[in-house]
């Protein structure tokens, strides 16, 4: 018996109609179709593999139930803020990376993750984005679920890292997240993901989240401009350590540390909410000043 | 040290074979030179392995130059010949006295090790009984028949070639060997040059031209230096160490007829896998295996397995077949009259790989698309190849290997054959008898199956090669063709079809080249620019940029020192800085300058705009 477990796919006609009833219902401020009744909407445009595993209506309810379960957790149903849903995003990403079933090839495809997104959880995309923002339900880096698994597979320190196996994930903001999945030469090589990930990590660690953006916009620029000379993936894991720390320090330069670097840990308390707000005046003041 | 002493041989009242008769034996090998010479050398050291032992190469080419030169001039050839010697100068050859005068002296040695060396009595006028006869056969003797049962050479011609590739004329042999059973050094040199007359003893006397340097023999000749001495000798020239326990053979050729450089070491390479290649596959029985350095101006030239540097990976695969009479890939050669097989063959074919072009030389055998079959007698060693029709399709190749069958009179009858280069099979050489027909036979058959192999029906027109060309049939109906429109009803043809083509445009730039001038690396970019003069006032823009993820990027958000700038445009003579070029009515090759910094590469853009300016 195989291993591989499948997943209906939904098609691009299936998706575009999906996307246009989605404008119409928001439109009319109607409710979106509920489960049933979106599947046999879309019969027509859902397919399956021929072979090579089985299909597992099972896991597609268990990837729903889990999901809605967690979306639970920060606050869905209800309008949520903009930390409830990074939180959403966090813990939806550790369950699908470490789901055993999720391991296969089946998830790089990005219809399978269209079905999921149209069909299955449509009401949490609309919850964590809204009905407008096509590239959440469409298969692709964006879309809501994809982006979390890729997440969360490639951040992944293994269980051997224990506490801090998530640690990667935890820790990026957003921004960082975006920088580095969305960009297809550094978020195809899990390798250099993860040392960019470390290196954010480390450097924000040193001169405060607030100031990565800029920061991490140009690291990912010079790893790019010289991964067209020398090939970064096929550096060793040392190599490409000393080169992404080489590189941050160079699109970190002239910045000061920041003051309390203190091993406060990542997460981030209160306190350093209000640090922030009070040091970015300064830190505007910086970057000019270059 | 006491130098060597010299000894030239006078004309005996029976008459000698003159020095320049004796260069002239080999006639005119089809190989080059130094491959017929490492060919020669291997094949010597070959039949020289007792049975059952693999035998260890080193192919050395040195430059001796100060102390080291000067020891050889006097330790070996402090004694020189007769001036009269020197006389008639070829072409491309200088005397010995002339070459030893040069301040450099390249040699390229030959060493073989786990072989007998050059054993038996050092004089050609000793009966040894049982023993072998290598010393003076080698050194002394000419065309000795072949005593190596089924061994590569057969005549004793080819050792010719070694003083044909030293522009003196003249080898350095050094020996760990036995003599009686008892383990012996040698060292002896010997220089091979044309007759001549000159006054000794107060007598005007003629002389072979074939002078050795060694010991006094106390008999009016010389020996080779023997014993501690010659192994004392053989260090300070700096000869491959040898001791009891690695016996056999270095030659040392003086001044070789070869061009230094990276060809050099290429056709080494080159020589030693495309020849030898049979004895060092990892499959060759470990008794049979020949073990190949190379070492240029003390840099060792790795030497990679046949079966991993293709076209020889097919060969090699070809004859694992023939080797173990694989079922169905191995087709028996026969004759019908007489009756008897001559031996086997087996073809392989693949995708043609990459091949490994660092190591091959231009104009090498080995970089084509491989066709042919390797011809070989039971010893394994490489008689030439057979080429045959290639595939038509580039992309594929195959190659195929022939042995001869090991049967006594036919092993014979193929040995004979072959000219003292023994690179051919020439049946035309023997008189006419079973002999000749086997090898007739064998021939013709190979050469049907390299003709035929990749498409069968050539079998039948082969008188006519390729059967009559379509060529004239196919244009005269393009010509047909090429009148009526292809792009369907409706829309009138352009005449010619030129009609829209742009008259004013640039290729897609390439990279050209990188410089460094002014402590700033610079990048070349060419491009072809095709104008008919219609806008002159046109500008020709050029914008570079950094290259990220293989496209376009710019310079912004990044560090100061990052930046690609345009140093200039030129065309023709007509150079131009970081401003557009008004391209008037000019056309040719357009070439940018570029600066690169460090960590990046860079691109350019070429861009048109409608100028009002210069």
């Amino acid at each position: 018996m195989s291993n591989v477990r499948l997943i209906p796919r939904l098609n691009d006609v299936g998706v575009t109609r999906c996307l246009d009833d989605l404008d119409q219902l928001d439109e009319e401020h109607s409710e979106l179709m509920d489960l049933e009744r979106r599947r046999s909407e879309y019969e027509a445009w859902i397919w399956c593999a021929a072979s090579g595993g089985s299909l597992s209506p099972e896991l597609v309810d268990e990837i729903r139930v889990q999901l809605i379960a967690i979306a639970g957790q920060h606050g869905f149903p209800t309008p949520a803020s903009d930390r409830q849903k990074a939180g959403f995003d966090v813990a939806a990403a550790k369950w699908l990376a470490s789901h055993q079933q999720m391991h296969s090839p089946e998830f790089l495809r990005d219809d399978t993750w269209a079905f999921l997104s149209c069909i299955v959880l449509q009401e949490i995309v609309v919850w964590r984005y809204s009905a407008r923002q096509h590239g959440r339900f469409a298969g692709g880096v964006r879309n809501t679920f994809q982006r979390l698994w890729i997440r969360g597979r490639t951040l992944d320190l293994g269980e051997a890292a224990r506490e801090e196996r998530w640690h990667l994930l935890e820790s990026l903001s957003e921004d960082a997240m975006v920088q580095i999945f969305e960009r297809a030469s550094i978020a195809s090589h899990p390798q250099l993901a993860r040392a960019i990930a470390q290196g954010w990590v480390d450097t924000a660690e040193r001169i405060g989240r607030g100031r990565m953006e800029d920061i991490m916009r140009r690291a990912t620029k010079l790893l790019r401009l010289r991964n067209q000379i020398v090939d970064l993936t096929f550096l060793s894991p040392e190599n490409l350590r000393e080169e992404v720390e080489r590189v941050f320090a160079r699109s970190s330069e002239g910045i000061a540390e920041r003051e309390d670097r203190v091993g406060s840990g990542q997460k981030t308390t209160v306190a350093s909410w209000i640090s922030r707000a009070i040091r970015r005046p300064k830190n505007v003041a910086a970057l000019s000043g270059q | 040290m006491i130098p060597l002493k010299l000894h030239s041989e006078r004309f005996a009242r029976t008459g000698n074979i003159a020095g320049e008769g004796f260069r002239r034996l080999l006639g005119r090998p089809a190989l080059g030179l130094l491959q017929t010479v490492i060919r020669e050398a291997l094949q010597n050291s070959i039949d020289a392995a007792p049975t059952g032992n693999p035998v260890e190469i080193l192919l050395r080419y040195r430059t001796l130059e100060g102390e080291n030169l000067q020891r050889l001039r006097n330790l070996v050839f402090q004694d020189l010949p007769h001036q009269q010697a020197d006389s008639s100068e070829e072409e491309d050859s200088a005397s010995l006295r002339s070459t030893l005068k040069e301040e450099q002296v390249a040699l390229l040695e030959i060493a073989d090790f786990n072989t007998r060396g050059l054993a038996g009595p050092t004089r050609a006028d000793i009966i040894a009984g049982d023993e072998r006869l290598d010393f003076v056969n080698f050194l002394r003797n000419i065309g000795a028949a072949r005593d190596t049962h089924h061994g590569g050479g057969t005549y004793g011609y080819g050792k010719t070639s070694l003083y044909a590739l030293s522009r003196a004329s003249t080898i350095i042999a050094d020996t760990q060997t036995t003599c009686g059973g008892i383990p012996v050094r040698r060292v002896m040199g010997c220089h091979l040059a044309d007759a001549f007359e000159a006054v000794e003893g107060g007598e005007r006397r003629r002389f072979t031209g074939r002078h050795w340097w060694g010991r006094d023999d106390a008999e009016g000749g010389v020996d080779p230096l023997e014993g501690e001495e010659a192994a004392q000798l053989a260090d300070l020239l700096g000869l491959p160490p040898r001791d009891e326990s690695r016996t056999g053979t270095t030659i040392a050729i003086m001044a070789p007829h070869i061009d230094r450089g990276d060809d050099l070491r290429a056709e080494l390479l080159e020589t030693v896998l495309w020849n030898f290649w049979p004895r060092m596959c990892g499959f060759t029985p470990e008794e049979r295996k020949i073990v190949v350095h190379i070492e240029y101006e003390g840099e060792e030239i790795e030497v990679p397995a046949p079966e991993q540097y293709p076209p020889l990976d097919l060969y090699a695969a070809a004859l694992k077949n023939v080797r173990d009479n694989e079922d169905g890939k191995v087709t028996t050669i026969r004759s019908a009259k007489p009756i008897a097989e001559l031996g086997r063959l087996s073809i392989v074919r693949g995708m043609r790989a990459a091949r490994n072009f660092m190591a091959l030389r231009e104009g090498s055998p080995m970089r084509e698309q491989a066709h042919s079959i390797a011809l070989m007698r039971p010893v394994e060693l490489v008689v030439r190849y057979l080429p045959g029709e290639p595939f038509a399709d580039p992309r594929f190749e195959w190659g195929g290997v022939f042995i001869c069958s090991n049967e006594d009179e036919i092993e014979r009858a193929f040995a004979v054959t072959e000219p003292p280069a023994h690179d051919d099979w020439i049946p035309d050489m023997l008189p006419k008898g079973r002999a000749k027909t086997y090898v007739n036979v064998a021939l013709r058959e190979l050469r049907h199956h390299a003709a035929t192999y990749v498409q069968p029906k050539a079998a039948f027109g082969m008188s006519e090669g390729r059967g009559p060309s379509v060529a004239r049939t196919a244009a005269k109906l393009g010509r047909i063709l090429s009148n009526s429109s292809g792009k369907g009803p409706g829309r009138p043809a352009s005449p010619r079809g030129s009609g829209s083509r742009k008259k004013i445009a640039i290729s897609a730039p390439r990279f050209a080249g990188l410089d460094y001038c002014d402590g700033q690396r610079v990048a070349r970019f060419e491009a072809e620019l095709k104008n008919d003069g219609s806008r002159p006032n046109l500008v020709l823009n050029a914008t570079p940029h950094l290259v990220v993820d293989g496209s376009f990027a710019s310079a912004d958000d990044l560090p100061d020192d990052i930046k690609v700038g345009l140093i200039s445009i030129s065309l023709g003579d007509r150079v131009v800085a970081t401003e557009g070029m008004r391209i008037g009515s000019t056309q040719g090759l357009i070439s940018c300058q570029v600066t690169v910094p460090d960590d990046a590469a860079v691109g350019i853009r070429f861009t048109f705009d409608e100028g009002d300016a210069a």
